[in-house]
Parts: C-alpha cells; structure tokens; sequence
C-alpha cells in the first residue's frame, strides 16, 4: 500500500502482483533442486485443486509462450520450431514452447524451465493434446488427458440430476481417480481430500472475489481495461489459483478496484465508448492494441477472455463444497466447462448479453491466424451478433505472439474507421 | 469373360463414383439424412432409427466458394469451408440432424456454425472423448451414445429398440468385413484393386444405406478375382494423412500412376471399428466398448496405448510396405503436428518417405506429380 | 465562396479535390508517389490549389484520408477511407447501401444507412488477391498496361479458370496459360473472374443490399463492372469520378467542418 500526498492509503495491487509472479517463476526455477514435483498444465481445465493438494509446483506452458511474446523472443523461439521442421501454420504458443526446448529451457524470464514430472492435457482445447504428445516425445512424460464434455450446443445447460449432467459429472469424477492415483504414483503421496478442501475453500474466496472483480467494470467509467490490467490480474491469479496468497492479492485488486470507483477514476480519462472484446490479446503488441482504441476513449469493459484465460474462475457463480471436495471438484469443472470454457463456439448470445449487461456500444472480435480455437467461425459468430442485435461491431485479426500477423497500418485503420462509425451513431442517436 | 467382368466391374465403379461426389440430399430422403462430421461416428443407432447417416466429406474440388469466406476464418482448413458453403448454398437443406465431434477445435466450430445457421437441423456436438484410457471411458461413450440414441427417438417419435440396434449392428459388421476384405486385396495383390478404386467403393456407402453397401461391396468382390491383372512393378508405400478432409481423387492417382498404395488411412473413420462388434448383450454397451477397445488410430484420437510412431511402423510393416508418404491437409493442425513427428521417426528408422501438404479443393497436379515421380524413382534404384 | 480540399494518400498515389461550398469541384489533381506520402501530400495539395485558381489561405479545412493521412502535415482533420469513400458514394448515389471499393492496395465493402452513416464494412488489405495488384501481376505478366486490361478481357471467348490464390504465383500461372496457348482476353476475363467472385465475397460479409456503388481506381475497368454485377446479380452504380471517392468523401467532410466554422488545425484564421 502507498501514501498518496492527502494521506489517503492507496491500494497497491500491481506491486503484490508482480512480487507474486516473480516468486512463483523463482520457485519453478528451484523446484527440481528442492525436490518437489513439477507439473505442466493449461489454463483451461487442469484440476490443479488436486495438484496442489499434492504439492506439485505449477508450470504454465501457456504463460511461458505468452511471455515470449510480451518479452519481444518470440521470433527467434518461433524461427528455432519452424527450422526444426514446424509447420507455421502451428499454433504459435506451441512452436513458441518447441523454441524453449530448443533453448535448453532458458526462458526469456530468466527461469530455467524444469521438465514436467506431469503434464495434464484437457480437451477444452484439442491443441492441448498435440501439445502434450510433443512432451512425451522430448521428455518422456505421459500425457494425461482429462477429457471435459463441453456444451453439445448454444442453449444446453446441465441440469444436477437430470441423465446428462449426472454422465457427465460421473466421467470427470472417474477421471479425477485416475489422476490421483497418477499424483500418487509420482509422488509418493497419498491423497489428502483434507487438504483438497483446503484448497477449495481457497478457490471458493477467489471465484467470489473474480465475479465481484469483473461485475465492478460494468460501472461508468470503467476502472480497469479487461484487455490490458486483466491480463497481469490473470497471470497473477491462474498461477496462485488455490492459495491463501492468490486470495490476499485479490482482495488487493478488489479495493483496489472499488477505491477507484469510489475516486470516480476510470482507466481512461475520457472515457467515450465501452467494448466488449472477443479473442485473445496480441501479447507482442499488447499495449499498442489496447492503445488504438483508448485514444479514441474506448475501454475494454468485458471480454470473454477473461472468463476462459482465467480457468472458468467466474465459474458463474459456482462453488466448491468443501465436504464433498472430490465430488464437488468433478460437478464443478463439468457445469465450469459447460457454462463458460467451451463457450467458444457458441459465443453469441453470451457476447450479445455482456453488451447489456456492461452498457457497451460494441464488440471488437480480434481473429487469431494460428488460433482456429478462437478464430474458426468468429466471423459467422459476428455475423450473427451483427445482424440478429443490430450492434456495432469490429473484426481485427493478428496473433498471439507471431510479430509478422501484426500490420499496425491496417489495424489502426479498422479501427479509426469502428470509431468513426461509433462516434456517427451516437451523433444519430443524440440527434433522435 | 475378361471383357464382361472389366465392364461390370467399370459400372459399379461408375455408379460409386457418382454416388461419392453427390452433395445433395435427394428429395425422398430429405430429413431422413443424419449428418455428421469426420471422423467416426457410430451410424448403426441412426440406421436402427431408420435414417441414413450422411457422412459429410468436404465439397471437394469442383465447388465454388461463394459464401462461406464470409464465416470461416482464412487459417482454417478447407473442408470446414467447404462443408459451410454447402450449408449456406442450400445443398444440405435436406438434412434432418448434424452431428460434428471433438477431433479438433475447427470441427467443434461446426456445430456453431450450424447451430447459428440451421437451427432447424437440431445441431450438436457428439462428444467422444479424447481420453479413452480411463476404465471410466466405456461407461461414458455408453451415456453418450444413449443420449444420441435419445435425441434420434425424439425425432422419429418412437423408441429405437435394442432388437433394431442389434440388427444393424450385423449389417454394419458384415460391412466392415467386405471393407477389409477390399483392403487385404489392395494389400496382397495391389495390381487387382487400386486405391482409387478402393476408395470410391468405399465412399459410395456414405450415399447409401448399409444393406445396399454391402451388396454393392458383395458383388465387387465378387467379380474381382476374376479379373485380367497386369502385373506391374512398382513401390509399396503406406499413405496416410486421409483421415478427414479428403484427397482430390487426382491426387490418389497421381501417386497411383508411379507407386502401389498399399494401406492408408483414407475414410477411416468407415472402418474406424477394426473388427466384429460384438452382436449380444446390450449393443449399445458393445458399440460404445468398441469404440474404445477395437478402434483403428489418427492425429485426431489420442489414445496412450497407440503411440504415433509406434502405430506407423506396425502398419508399415503390416502393409509390406517399403515406404511412407506422409500427407497432411493444408491448415490441418493436428495433420500438421503428426506429420513431423512421424517424419523424424521415419528418418531415425531410416524408411524413406515424401511429404505432402494438399487442399481438398486442388485442381492442379504437375507440381505434386513431379514430387511423387522423383519419389518414385528414388525407391526403384534403392 | 467557401472552398475546402480533401486529399487521398494511399501508398502508391496520391489525389487531391477542391470542392466550393455547394459542393461542386472546382479541382482535382493526382500524382504517383515517388518520393515519400508526405511531400506528395503536399505536391498534390499544391497541384489542386493550381487548377482551382486558388491560393492556400482561401482554404477553410482540409481533411486528409488514406493509408498516408496522419503524413498529411497541413491536415485539419483525419478520416479513414472507409468512411470518406461511403460519404462519396453516397453524395453522388443517395440511394446506395452498399458501397465497393476496389482500390490498387486493398478492398473494402462498406454496409451504408439512411443518413449515408457507415454501418458496418469488411476489408481484404492482408492478401492481394480480390485487389487492383491482382491486375498488377497480369499487366506485368502480359506486358500490357494496366488500362489496356479491362477492354482486352471483354473480347473473351472462352475464359480460362485462374486457381491460384495468391498474386506472387499467378504471373507464373498466367504465362503457364499463355505457354499452352490460351488466348490474353480469356486469361485476362479469368483473372477478372477471379477478383469479381472474391470481391462478391467481400460484399456479402456485410451483406448485399441494393443500391450497391462501386468506386476506386479498378470502377474504371468495364470488364469489372460487367463482370461484378453478374456474380453480384444485381446493377452496380460507377460513379465517373470512382478514382477520386476517397478525396471527394474527405472534402465533403472538410465542408462539414467548415460550415460548422470550425477552425483550421493551424493558427491562420481564414479570410471571411
């Protein structure tokens, strides 16, 4: 926390986040000499409840390529995986992971990336799969794959009790089992549900703080941009997920955020125009992104992003039982998955809603070239939000963390002319 | 007798590939066409209900593509563009259900896609799992596939017995055994059955309903010993990377005209089941447990107990072939990660093998034809 | 009298347009660029103000569209092309809905209102297929000039399928059909072909509602037009100013500007 002149404390959540990051990449960088297992998982689907129960340090490959992106590597990580024989139409985080193998692990981050005693591959994203196959081939670490029934269609909710929930539900449980049994296998260790709970009751006080965090954006001004303060909010809290620490930090972020509100202080200035943003940032341009549209006045108020990059944290609304915290791991990431994480292909409505709901005059799909999670069918999805609710919309597309897809003239251009579009209708609409 | 046994052979192969390049639902079976997306799917619950399963195979290299540049991402593989251009232009407005599966992140997009823009077809995602190595696996392809069976029930408004189930699952075993009984041909004397050939008598049932498959097949097989081979001498190779999105047949022949295929993955999801499904007990519970436990392999399917390179050199060696050509279908990500993996197998184990990148929608060859031919030449002065 | 100027700096050309203020022209200049979009910019600003009669301080506003318009150092304001180009199509054809612009860098299609508002548009500017460039690579692959193009496809008999999809291989795709001794009208009416389906496609993402005006440089080709409103199926309207859209739309916004009396960027005042 720091002084501000009138004497008024001012929160500091940044500080305690980037401390937390740090920390964690420090102990990634020990954990082989200290022992302790290591496990490389995803952010969508992982049951790291149950990894933490077991002790297991967390590596997030996903951050790791991101990161090479943020820290301007990527080109040379990305040239070593195509060199080796990738193809570059390959995701680009996975060749960006191919590219750290090849660099003896020594990631940009200063971290020396252990190789993984476990690697957890769920289904929310089949590349997941792929990218596992390649640990087992380079470190010999089985893949476990933990399949997740996402949504069978737009309008199906899971209903407790009710056939398809409960087959659902049931599949996940078997296959928590067998993770465990796994967990056991490597560490030695049984397994704990005491400390499992623990873990839940942890998750349970983020989940609350994470919705509370992202309702508090529907204010006017927005506090945060979700594209550019919730991607540091995100790192934070994907990598501390479980702990007392991860909770400390939200709470930070959470007053943080409402101290803001209550200063009347919005993340952008003048603030004109609020946005939903459907896609993943470009992490080599992430800053420049976000700038194009704040020097017009628009925020990133929501992003669907910031539901699936964050776990399924929002969970929308769902809690962990800690009594039955196996059990309740099981029905939670299945009704997680299906509410939120494999809401992908099905975004429409959603979108449409968050539109509502954050007061926003449009939604700027960003389309991922190497990416066909996120960018196969966004322009039908845009398509449909266009025509069927009539709202503004804008279609941009770059990468993830390949520099070449980024064209800064062709970008700035969609842009200027989305908010010479905005800034018509809302002449229009005043004029009515 | 040659002359006779050529020319009825020559119709059937006609009438297959007629019925292959079909887009269109005809009008009698209109509503009555399930439509699913590759790989596999377990059509024998859509046959008991009395509807054909359509298998939706890509528009191949003769549709033009008006429509769907407007939907589908650029990075995305042909057939996801094409199978949308076949929705938006009306060719499939005759189907009564869509189904696509989870073998990749693109297919998934399908059923949005659909669900977005035909409604009325009831789309939906048939979620087979990536993990089949779970003893919890069976049970839940079980659930999966009753909930399937409901939602056809829902349809035709009446109960799909077990009695109708187990019916089908006979005609669908006994056309598996021809489908094999074509590719141990292909395999043990490839001058009397090409692969083009095999393919077309293959593809032909996705058109039709099982029994005249099977019928179809029967009488193929029936007039291919009898015919006049010339023998030839040219390269065995295996030829994979079929899996979804298909070859033009130009392809096929292109690699045909200088080297035997002698197994390959193409349609495999028609034979995705490698042997009988067992015919008592609960036939759900036995399509279900087949799917896990005596089930063909692709990029698409990850499965602990059939390691990728392991699974190439098993089928190389099964095959009798002395080499690999290793396709994969341009922006086809999980194509595009096996293909390397499998060549740095291949180049440890020191099999020679050509790598081929193709579009469904190619229509030019001379490039590839020049590939393949060197290719070729290089295995016959071995 | 009022008089504003609007001037279009793409990457290769630069235009100009003096417009008074009943919005008739009374000049309109264009240049290649050579040198730089800055000093072209102004080159072709110069040029205008020469063929109007007029001098730099008669000038009210000056509104500066195209990739080069934040180069554009004596610019009042900046508005994209995308706009300016529906603002354009609009004023000439008040019943367009639905604007095309095949310019020699990119494409758009632009989704109009009532008001001649920009609603909604779509661009092809990563891939040079569906734009003038895929003319270019014809024109140097035939050796012909560009404006020879057009008028040569319209003799096709028999046009030839163009399957590439890319304009680095169609020069060699085009040679290879000349190589087999396909006539140029049918290679050319298949290239034309080729740009009119993609541009359809283009059109369609934001929706086909009539009346549909077709600008930029490429609306000056018949062979196009022809072609377009047969793919599209409907008439388009081609405005006989197509080349200058951009620069007309960015002075009919620097006249709403100036009757608004806003002032200029720059601290001159303007003579009343």
């Amino acid at each position: 926390m720091a002084e501000t002149p009138s004497g008024v404390l001012r929160v500091d959540a940044r500080a305690a986040g980037q401390r937390l990051v740090n920390q964690w990449l420090a102990n990634i960088h020990t954990a082989p000499a200290r022992g302790q297992p290591v496990a490389y998982i995803f952010v969508m689907g992982n049951a790291i409840e149950i990894l933490r129960s077991f002790g297991f340090e967390m590596v997030f490959p996903e951050i790791n390529s991101l990161q090479t992106g943020v820290r301007k590597a990527a080109p040379d990580f990305l040239a070593k995986a195509e060199d080796y024989g990738f193809s570059p139409d390959v995701c680009s985080y996975v060749k960006a992971d191919v590219g750290l193998m090849l660099s003896n692990m020594e990631h940009p981050s200063g971290t020396h990336m252990p190789t993984p005693d476990l690697a957890i591959a769920s289904s929310l994203c089949n590349v997941y799969i792929k990218w596992a196959e390649i640990w087992e081939r380079r470190f010999g670490t089985p893949a476990f794959v933990l399949d997740i029934p996402g949504k069978r269609f737009e309008s199906w909710r899971p209903l407790p009790g009710t056939p398809q929930y409960e087959a659902d539900k049931r599949w996940v449980e078997g296959q928590l089992r067998d993770l465990i049994a796994r967990c056991e296998d490597i560490t030695g260790k049984k397994f704990d549900p005491d400390r499992l709970a623990e873990v839940e009751t942890h998750v349970n006080e983020m989940v609350r703080l994470w919705t509370e965090i992202l309702q508090l954006n529907q204010h006017r001004p927005a506090p945060y941009n979700s594209m550019l303060d919730g991607l540091t909010y995100i790192g934070v809290l994907n990598a501390w997920r479980g702990t007392p620490e991860g909770v400390e930090y939200m709470r930070l972020l959470r007053d943080e955020v409402a101290d803001k509100i209550a200063r009347g202080e919005g993340r952008v200035p003048n603030e004109r125009f609020r946005l939903i943003f459907s896609g993943t940032p470009c992490y080599v341009n992430m800053r420049r992104l976000v700038e194009l549209f704040e020097s017009h006045g628009g925020v990133f108020a929501a992003s669907d992003y910031l539901t699936y990059a964050a776990g399924g944290l929002d969970s929308s609304g769902l809690f962990y039982d800690p009594s039955r915290p196996l059990e309740s791991l099981a029905e939670v990431t299945t009704l997680a998955s299906q509410l939120g994480l494999s809401n992908h292909f099905f975004s429409h409505h959603t979108l449409a809603r968050q539109v509502k709901e954050y007061a926003a005059d449009g939604i700027v799909y960003h389309g991922i070239k190497s990416c066909r999670t996120v960018a196969t069918s966004m322009a039908d999805n845009r398509e449909y939000v266009t025509s069927r609710y009539g709202l503004p919309t804008l279609y941009i597309e770059s990468d993830l963390i390949d520099p070449r897809y980024w064209s800064d003239a062709q970008i700035k251009n969609r842009v200027d002319a989305f908010f010479e579009v905005l800034e018509q209708r809302s002449l229009l609409d005043g004029g009515q | 007798m040659a002359i006779e046994i050529e020319s009825s052979l020559i119709e059937i192969l006609a009438r297959c590939h007629e019925l292959s390049m079909r887009q269109e639902i005809t009008d009698d079976e209109a509503d009555n066409a399930i439509g699913y997306f590759p790989v596999y799917f377990p059509e024998e619950i859509v046959h008991a209900a009395g509807l054909r399963p359509h298998a939706l195979l890509g528009g191949g290299n003769r549709i033009e593509v008006r429509y769907a540049d407007a939907r589908i991402g650029s990075f995305v593989c042909s057939i996801c563009r094409s199978t949308a251009e076949l929705g938006l232009n009306g060719a499939l407005s005759g189907l009564g259900g869509f189904f696509a599966q989870p073998i990749c992140d693109a297919a998934k997009h399908m059923a949005g896609v659909w669900g977005r823009n035909f409604p009325q077809q009831n789309p939906q995602i048939l979620a087979l799992p990536q993990n089949v190595n779970s003893p919890a696996a069976v049970r839940y392809v079980y659930d999966e596939y009753q909930r399937l069976r409901s939602v056809l029930e829902e349809k035709v408004g009446h109960d799909i017995t077990d009695e109708a189930i187990h019916a089908s699952l006979g005609i669908y075993n006994e056309n598996r055994r021809l489908q094999r009984a074509l590719y141990t041909i292909k395999r043990d004397d490839p001058a009397r059955l090409s692969t083009v050939e095999a393919y077309l008598l293959v593809r032909a049932g996705t058109r039709l309903r099982r029994e005249r498959h099977n019928e179809l097949l029967r009488e193929a097989l029936r007039l291919l010993p009898e015919r006049r081979v010339r023998p030839m001498d040219k390269p065995r190779v295996l030829f994979l990377g079929g899996f979804c999105e298909q070859p033009p047949l130009e392809m096929l022949e292109t690699i045909e005209d200088v080297c035997f295929i002698v197994d390959d993955d193409l349609l495999i999801g028609q034979r995705w089941i490698t042997s009988d499904v067992p015919e008592d007990g609960d036939p759900v519970w036995a399509l279900a447990e087949s799917y896990i436990q005596r089930s063909a392999a692709s990029p698409v399917q990850y499965d602990a107990r059939k390691h990728k390179e392991d699974t190439l050199m098993t089928l190389l060696r099964e095959a009798r072939a002395e080499a690999a050509i290793i396709a994969a279908a341009k922006f086809c990500e999980p194509g595009l990660d096996d293909q390397l993996a499998l060549s740095r197998r291949l180049d440890a184990e020191k099999v020679p093998y050509l790598v081929l990148e193709f579009e469904e929608k190619m229509t030019s060859f001379e490039q590839m034809a020049m590939q393949v031919e060197t290719f070729a030449e290089s295995l016959l002065f071995e | 009298m009022l008089y504003v100027v609007g001037v279009d700096i793409g990457s290769t050309q630069a235009k100009a347009v003096a417009l008074d203020e009943r919005a008739q022209i009374v000049g309109q200049a264009l240049l290649d660029i050579e040198m730089n979009m800055g000093s072209a910019a102004q080159e072709v600003f110069d040029q205008v103000l020469r063929v109007a009669g007029l001098s730099e301080s008669e000038i009210a506003f000056t509104v500066a569209t195209g990739y080069g318009r934040y180069r554009v150092t004596f610019g009042d304001a900046q508005v994209t092309e995308i706009s300016c180009h529906a603002r354009g199509a609009t004023a000439e054809f008040p019943r367009t809905r639905t604007v095309l612009d095949i310019g020699g860098q990119d494409t758009k299609a632009i989704r109009v209102g009532d008001a001649g508002e920009v609603m909604d548009f779509a661009m092809n500017d990563k891939c040079a297929a569906g734009t003038g460039r895929f003319l270019g690579a014809a024109s140097f692959a035939l050796e012909l000039p560009l404006s020879d193009l057009g008028p040569l496809a319209m003799q096709a008999t028999a046009p030839v399928k163009i399957t590439t999809t890319c304009t680095v291989f169609a020069e060699s795709e085009i040679i290879g059909h000349l190589a087999k001794g396909h006539r140029a009208e049918d290679v050319l009416a298949g290239m034309h072909y080729s740009i009119a389906t993609r541009c359809a496609s283009l059109v369609r993402r934001v929706g086909l509602t009539p009346e549909i005006t077709f600008t930029g440089g490429v609306s000056r080709n018949a062979a196009m037009v022809t072609l377009l409103q047969q793919v599209l199926g409907m008439p388009l309207n081609v405005s006989a100013q197509g080349h200058f859209m951009g620069a007309i739309g960015a002075a009919l916004y620097a006249l709403d500007h100036a009757r608004a009396g806003h002032p200029r960027a720059r601290a001159e005042e303007v003579p009343s």
